[in-house]
Formats: structure tokens, sequence, C-alpha cells
């Protein structure tokens, strides 16, 4: 990492559903530095796609950036022309998606595919060649040939990594890159990304539901709540000391391999949807440390590096202490 | 560990009271553009202002109200033979849409049962039902019923039975397409593990899930078949005069188009509307039948 | 290696038992259609005791759900014996038996999907009960409002549609209904893979009171080994259509035999990749 001028500034984001008029992210801010693997975790509905979407600019219809600035390497591109965003996308941010299949056109053979990237970035035939090599493919001229149906679900996410990364960008955006994959290949895959943004020094931003998956690749997360960002920090810091009760209790709601529990720690209740969000705490019905201050919104304080939005982190710790 | 009930929409039965009140503003369009002509219809003979049958050479070509050389006795102006354009529309809505709706009814009958069949049984049924919906989209509709027509003597029975039979296809083809996607989904297959017999399997899973379908497709048809009566009619194979219908009105007076515009306008915009209204109805008919898109 | 197949329980007390379960499909194999048998499950062996859970573990394609439709009596096998409860779900023509609709229901793995959008609740409920023999309109009644009780949803859901709930709760709805016969065995076939994570317990422990109340038999398919093997006292590992190993949950998890087995472990442990 050098310097700590962020590539990547998002301050206060905000997502709206224009016909509805609901906010769907409601004041996201975080930073990426060069090199940093973040991951942003959440379940449906706690705007981590959007959030990711907005980055570059590619918002399902009907929705709007109503508030707050991506900064890109000081740039602010939330509002930026199409053709600026058309610049960046491929060359300094390139995006990977969840499913492969349908990211690939069925009728065009990979080769012509990635040829048609290549273009877009000014890569050569064997910046592409050496490119498929290093995301696994043995034979490079075979793959040009074939189309996506002849390849599996985890060949066809290799060629998108690779697809991605041939502009050489600076931030990789992960939109749940595994999740329709077996475990196993799952993991080759998590891996293979893993690898490559090391080597490469690309940034990434990861937008997941598995806590294994973010354990496992990446440096920070922020994790998602209802369109705000419940806590984030260091990974590692966040998912072994939670300081938002939500962190902990989805922690805790997971079968975890070796300990043979007879009942698993359910969180009560369900995600409220946008319609039914609150200026307070929106976790407060489904938390055991609610409280009558929690209708007021809390604050997002930092500690160590780690930040959470919680009125109650001093009671989750004690808890924890006395557990 | 219960977990609270009921996101805060209104319940179904409230839904629909309140969809009611919130009708949006084409499908108002849309029902007045309908109930117009079907009051028109059901009391023709009490707000006919003339008899539309009654020739009278001395009056032929009179202008519509404000055009120049207009009588006020006739507000929509008279025809070639001198009858009263009024009361010709009045009487040839009964006949128009009478044929549209009875067509719709019966093609849509034949196609919905033809649509589920192929699409939930497959295999012979579906070979047998298809086959024979491939050779009837493989010679032209209008060639298909000038035959029949040949053979059999034209008059309004003949029309609908006509018109039913050469637009069934429609239906068969979508319909069978949605049912082939339907009958994949686990709720069917939910119903087959507890031994639930095909019949109501198709009536109570398949034939409401293919309902939005099926209302546009009837509204498509309903203006494919008024604008063919209309072709059938200017062939002399539709409505027999001293019959009219609007199709029929339109076609007739094409060889006046040049001096007497009216002629075919006032019928043609008839036919317009009334296929405006069934569209824009339709359309909302199709989300609010949908529990998924009420609002 | 922990493949043994001398599974405890006898025929008698087992509620699931299957032996040499094959399912043969013909596909057609390129561009001229030429017809390829493609075995999808092969000689497969399983054994449940009454109460108990088994696990069936695999990627996709392994064959896992071929077997749970053939369970629950929605797919012929080519060839081989599936006995619930002692009597089999398959008649000698192929057809499924009366015992294998009721004794055996499916828990499906995507609720969105699993629910007719335009039946209310109480009708998706109701429909089990009102299949030959049919009960009467007060025990339908009585049992529906039972049934919606039973799955922790309130009675007030009866009049709703599916797209009024979340996916948590529709799951809990396919639950219910696959309850509505009072079957002795539930084929779970990914029941939570679909929802989100903080709801997954929820459904996860439901299934396990109900087991406790009702003496339920499971058999659980799911991809990821934490759930199955919370779920499950027994493993079975499927690949390619063969059940490759089989064992207590803790086997399976500590000694693994097959090579496949250990991958998952591995992914599953969650370290934090290291630099090379």
């Amino acid at each position: 990492m050098h310097g700590n001028e962020p590539l990547l500034s998002i301050r206060d984001l905000r997502v709206t559903a224009e016909k509805r008029d609901l906010t769907l992210v409601d004041g996201v801010s975080l930073d990426i530095h060069a090199g940093e693997r973040m991951a942003l975790v959440g379940e449906s509905g706690s705007g981590k796609s959007l959030t990711c979407m907005s980055v570059i600019s590619l918002l399902a219809r009907g929705l709007r950036v109503s508030g707050g600035e991506i900064a890109w390497r000081g740039e602010d591109i939330s509002r930026v022309s199409a053709g600026r965003m058309r610049q960046l996308r491929g060359r300094e941010i390139s995006m990977i998606y969840q499913e492969p299949l349908t990211s690939l056109n069925p009728v065009l053979s990979i080769g012509n595919q990635l040829g048609e990237a290549a273009k877009h970035v000014s890569a050569s035939r064997a910046d592409v060649l050496s490119m498929l090599d290093r995301v696994g493919f043995d034979r490079p001229e075979r793959v040009l040939r074939q189309r996506p149906h002849e390849l599996s679900g985890g060949m066809r996410q290799r060629v998108m990594i690779a697809m991605a990364l041939l502009g050489r960008p600076r931030l990789l955006l992960a939109d749940e890159p595994t999740t329709a994959l077996d475990v196993t290949v799952q993991d080759q895959v998590l891996k293979l990304i893993y690898d490559i943004t090391v080597e490469t020094g690309t940034a990434l931003l990861l937008v997941s539901h598995d806590l294994n998956v973010v354990r496992r690749i990446a440096d920070t997360v922020a994790v998602l709540y209802t369109g705000r960002i419940a806590e984030s920090g260091p990974t590692e810091r966040v998912l072994s000391e939670p300081r938002h009760p939500y962190t902990d209790a989805l922690l805790r709601s997971v079968p975890s391999l070796g300990v043979k529990a007879d009942r698993l720690t359910a969180i009560p209740g369900r995600v409220p949807t946008p319609n039914e969000w609150t200026d307070g705490c929106r976790f407060a019905s489904r938390c055991g440390f609610a409280t009558a201050t929690c209708v007021d919104k809390p604050p997002f304080a930092e500690f160590q590096g780690q930040a959470s939005a919680c009125w109650h982190t001093d009671r989750l710790i004690e808890s924890k202490g006395a557990r | 560990m219960t977990e609270s009930i009921g996101l805060p929409r209104a319940g179904t039965p409230a839904r629909s009271r309140k969809a009611l009140r919130n009708i949006p503003f084409p499908a108002i369009v849309g029902m007045v553009l309908l109930i117009v002509p079907a009051f028109v219809a059901i009391f023709a003979p009490w707000i006919m202002p003339h008899d539309p049958a009654a020739i009278d050479p001395s009056r032929a070509l009179i202008p519509p109200l404000p055009f120049e050389g207009s009588d006020p006795a006739y507000l929509l102006g008279t025809d070639n033979l001198g009858r009263d354009m009024l009361s010709r529309l009045i009487d040839g809505s009964r006949i128009s849409l009478l044929v549209g709706v009875l067509g719709v009814v019966l093609a849509g009958t034949i196609g919905l049962a033809a649509g589920l069949l192929a699409g939930y049984y497959g295999r012979f049924v579906d070979a047998a039902i298809m086959r024979l919906v491939d050779a009837l989209l493989a010679i032209p509709g209008i060639l298909l019923i000038l035959v029949i027509l040949g053979v059999v003597k034209p008059g309004l029975t003949t029309l609908v039975v006509v018109l039913g039979l050469t637009n069934w296809v429609v239906y068969a083809r979508q319909i069978r397409a949605e049912v082939l996607e339907i009958r994949e989904r686990l709720f069917v297959e939910a119903a087959k593990n507890f031994g639930v017999s095909h019949t109501r399997i198709l009536l109570r899973h398949i034939t409401p899930n293919v309902m939005p379908t099926f209302i546009v497709l009837s509204t498509l048809s309903v203006a494919t078949i008024i604008i063919t009566e209309s072709s059938l009619s200017f062939l002399g194979l539709g409505v027999q005069p001293p019959d009219v219908s609007w199709g029929l009105m339109l076609t007739s007076g094409r060889d006046y188009i040049t001096n007497a515009w009216w002629l075919s306008t006032l019928p043609g915009l008839a036919i317009a509307g009334t296929v405006l209204g069934i569209l824009l109805l339709g359309d909302w008919l199709r989300d609010t039948l949908d529990p998924r898109l009420g609002v | 290696m922990t493949t043994d197949t001398a599974l405890p329980g006898t025929a008698s007390d087992a509620a699931v038992r299957v032996t040499a379960l094959c399912k043969t499909f013909r596909v057609a194999d390129g561009f001229f259609g030429r017809k390829k048998d493609f075995a999808a499950v092969r000689d497969v062996g399983l054994s449940v005791p009454k109460g108990a859970t088994l696990g069936i573990i695999g990627e996709s394609g392994s064959g896992k759900t071929t077997v749970a439709r053939m369970l629950a009596g929605l797919l012929r096998p080519t060839s081989g014996d599936i006995l619930i409860t002692g009597a089999p779900v398959f008649d000698a023509k192929g057809r499924t038996t009366a015992a294998g609709r009721t004794a055996a229901q499916m828990v499906f793995q995507d609720p969105y999907s699993a629910l007719n959008p335009r039946m209310n609740v109480r009708s998706i409920l109701a429909e089990p009960l009102t299949v030959a023999p049919r009960a009467s309109r007060q025990e339908i009644a009585r049992r529906v409002a039972e049934l919606t009780d039973q799955v922790g949803m309130a009675a007030s859901a009866l009049e709703k549609y599916p797209h009024e709930f979340s996916g948590g709760q529709r799951q809990r709805l396919v639950i219910a209904r696959a309850l509505a016969r009072k079957p002795q065995v539930l084929i779970c076939d990914e029941p939570v893979s679909a929802l989100d994570v903080s709801i997954q317990s929820q459904i996860l422990n439901l299934l396990k009171d109900l087991q406790e109340e009702m003496g339920l038999t499971y058999v659980f398919i799911g991809h990821g080994l934490e759930s199955v093997h919370f779920m499950s006292d027994r493993i079975s590992v499927m690949y390619k259509g063969a059940v490759v190993e089989q064992g207590t949950a803790d086997d399976i998890l500590h000694r693994p035999g097959h090579e496949y087995t250990r991958r998952l472990i591995e992914s599953s442990r969650a370290q934090p990749f290291k630099t090379r």
C-alpha cells in the first residue's frame, strides 16, 4: 500500500428507488486503498450490491444515486458522463458478476468475447493468452475456440476473471463471484482471485453474503444491514471481536464445523423491508441489547480502526467477557 | 422464535378495494371507450334517431354536423343511399361487438384447452395438437376462411365459428409455451408429491398462472377479429345486408373516400376506439389480477 | 476409509431403506441428437433409522437431488428399491404407490417457486388434505390451524398470498404443507440455501424442533458441510452419482476417506488465504 490517499472513497452514498421513493442505500461511506481487499457483507436488501453497482454506474433502471459522493482517485464519478465511465470501466475499474453463464454470450466463442474486451483496453493476443494461462487454463489456444456451454461453471468464472483483468485495472469489483459455484470449486476460484490481486496489486471490493468467503479473502470488511454500515474494520478483528450486536448474532447463528450444538442461536424476526426502515437503529427489533435509546440513530464510533453504529457496544463487549 | 407475520402491505380483500379506488387513468379511459359502445349496443332500438335501413336518395351524402351543408337532424350525416350514419353506427355496434366477443370466447376456449393439454401432457398429445397448429399457421388465415365460407353459407353464426376456428392457434402456442415453464415449477412438483390429480393440477395450479397471458391474448385477438370481420364483410362473405356492422360500413364507404370521408372514417373511429378501450382495460386487468403486483 | 456399508438398524426399524438404486437418463448428445445414456445415480444404498437424520452431501451433478426426487416418489428409478417405513414407494409397474405419496414428503430448496402465487396460504395448506382419502371440512380447518402454529406462523397468515411473505416465512409454509398429511419422513433438498444467513438458523432450528416433537426421520441434502454436519447423525458423501463414503457426521468431518470430502472440509474451514 502506498500513501494515505484512497483509490476509491465513498461518502454518505444514497441510492433511491425513484418510483416508490424508497431509500435503499442510506449513507454508506467507505475507503479502499491500492491493493486492499475489502468485503461488503450483508443479507439480501442490505444494499451491498447496490453500493458496488453505484461505483461503475450500473444501477438498474429506476434506481439512482440520490446523494453523497463517489470519488475515484479524487474525481467524483457518481455523476460522471457515460463516455468517461466507459473509459474507466475495464481499464481502471473492472467487474465480475455472480452468474458466469449469463454474463457470457452463448453463441460467441470465448476467443471472440475476450477479443472484444481486449480491443476495448488495447490488449494484444499474447496478453489474452498469458492471462488465460494465469487463471489456470493449460491450453489457452483451445479455450479461445470453445463456447461458454462447453466450459464448467468454475471455468467460465475463470474466463470472466481473465476478461476483467485484461486491462490491468486498479480495482476489481466482484459481486458474489463464487455463489453459483460448488463449494470446492468456489474455493479454487476464490484462491485465484486472492493470488492474482496479491500479484498485481489490484484492489478488490468483494460483495458477499458468506462470512466464510469474507474471512478467507478480505483484509477489511464492512457489514451492511438495511442500507447502512453496521460495522467495519479489519476482517480478522470484526469477525473475532465484533462491536455490533448484528455481526455478533450473525456469527453465532451460523453452524460452525466441529462444534456440535443441539440448536443454533437464531436471530429472531426478519430483516425489515425498506418501507419499514426508521431513522433509528434498524436492528433494534431483533437485538438482545436494544433499549429505548435505539430509536435514535446510533453514532458511527471508531475504536482502533474498527467502527460500529451501535449505542450498546460496551454492553456487548461486557457480555462477551462474561460469557 | 416466531417470526413476526405480515409486511405492512394490505391483505388481499383490502387491496382489491383499494385497487378499485386507485384505478389508473388509462384504465378509466379504456372503460369509457368500452362502456359507450356496450351501452349503445344494448339499447340500440331505443336510441336510434332514424331507421338505419331507410333509403332516401334525396338526402344522400349529407356531411356530419359542424361541416358545411350539414343537417341538424342527421348529426353524423348520411351515406350514399341517404341512410342516417348515427343510426347505422348504433345498429352496427351490436353485430361488431357480438362477433368480436363470441369469436374471442370460441377461439380462447379452444386455444386455452389445446395449449394446456399440449403443454402439460407433452408427448403424443403435444405432437398431435402442435402439428395441427403448425398446419393452420402455414395456411394464410384469410385463405382458410375463404375456403370455409365458399363451402358453408355465409351468415352470422358461420362468421363467428370461422373466426373462432382460425384464431385459436395463437392462444394454443403461447399458452403451451407458458405451461411448459409453469409445470416445471416446484409448486407443481409439490402437488404431485402428495398425489393431486392431473385435472386438479391443471385447473388449480396451471390455469390461474396462465391467466395474465390469456387476458392479454384475448384483448389482442378481439382487435384482430373485429378487423378480420370487416375485411370479410367487404368481400361479401361476412355480415350480409341489410344487417350492418362497423366493418361492413368501413369497407363499403371506400368508394366515396374522396368526396365523403365520413362514410369510412366514422366506423373506423368506432372500431379504433373500441379496440383501444379493450387494450387499455386488458392491461389494467392483467396487472390487478396478479396478486404480486397489487400496490 | 470409513465406508461401512453395514449401517445400524435392521430393515424393520429403518424409516428409509434404499438398495441398489440407479437412475439413467437418456440425453441428446451432439448436434445430430444422438441419444446417449447418462448414469445420474449409480448403485446407491442408504438406510436411515426412525427418528434419525441422514445427510447427503455432494457437488451439483453428484446425483443428490436425483436421489431426493426418487425418495419422494417424484422420479421413477431405473432400477433398485426404495422402502419408506417398510412400504415400497414404487409398484412393480413403476408407479408411485399411495404409501409413497404419503409417507415421505419433500421440502424444496426454493421457497419462491414452491408456492403457487395465485393461491392463498389456507388453500395451499389445505390442498394435501383434499386428496383422497379426503378429510372433512372441520378436520381440514383444524389441521390447517395446527400446521400454521407448528411452524411458528400466526393465524392471520392464512388469508394472505405467498408474495406477502419473506423467504424464511415462505419456507415455513413449505414445511407446513409437507407436514400436512403427517409423513414419517421429510426429504429436505437444500432447504436453507436460498435463504438469508440470519434466517437459515431459524429454519434449521425449526426442523430440529419438529423432528423432536413428531419423531420425524430426515434425509437432509446440502452442498455446504456446515449445515449438513449440524443437522445429521450420519452423512453420505455422493460424488459422480455414487456414494463414495458414509459414516457418522463426526467421522466424516474428522476422518474423511475420499479426496472430494477432504477438499470440501478444507474449503469449509475458512482459514484466511496466505500469500505464497
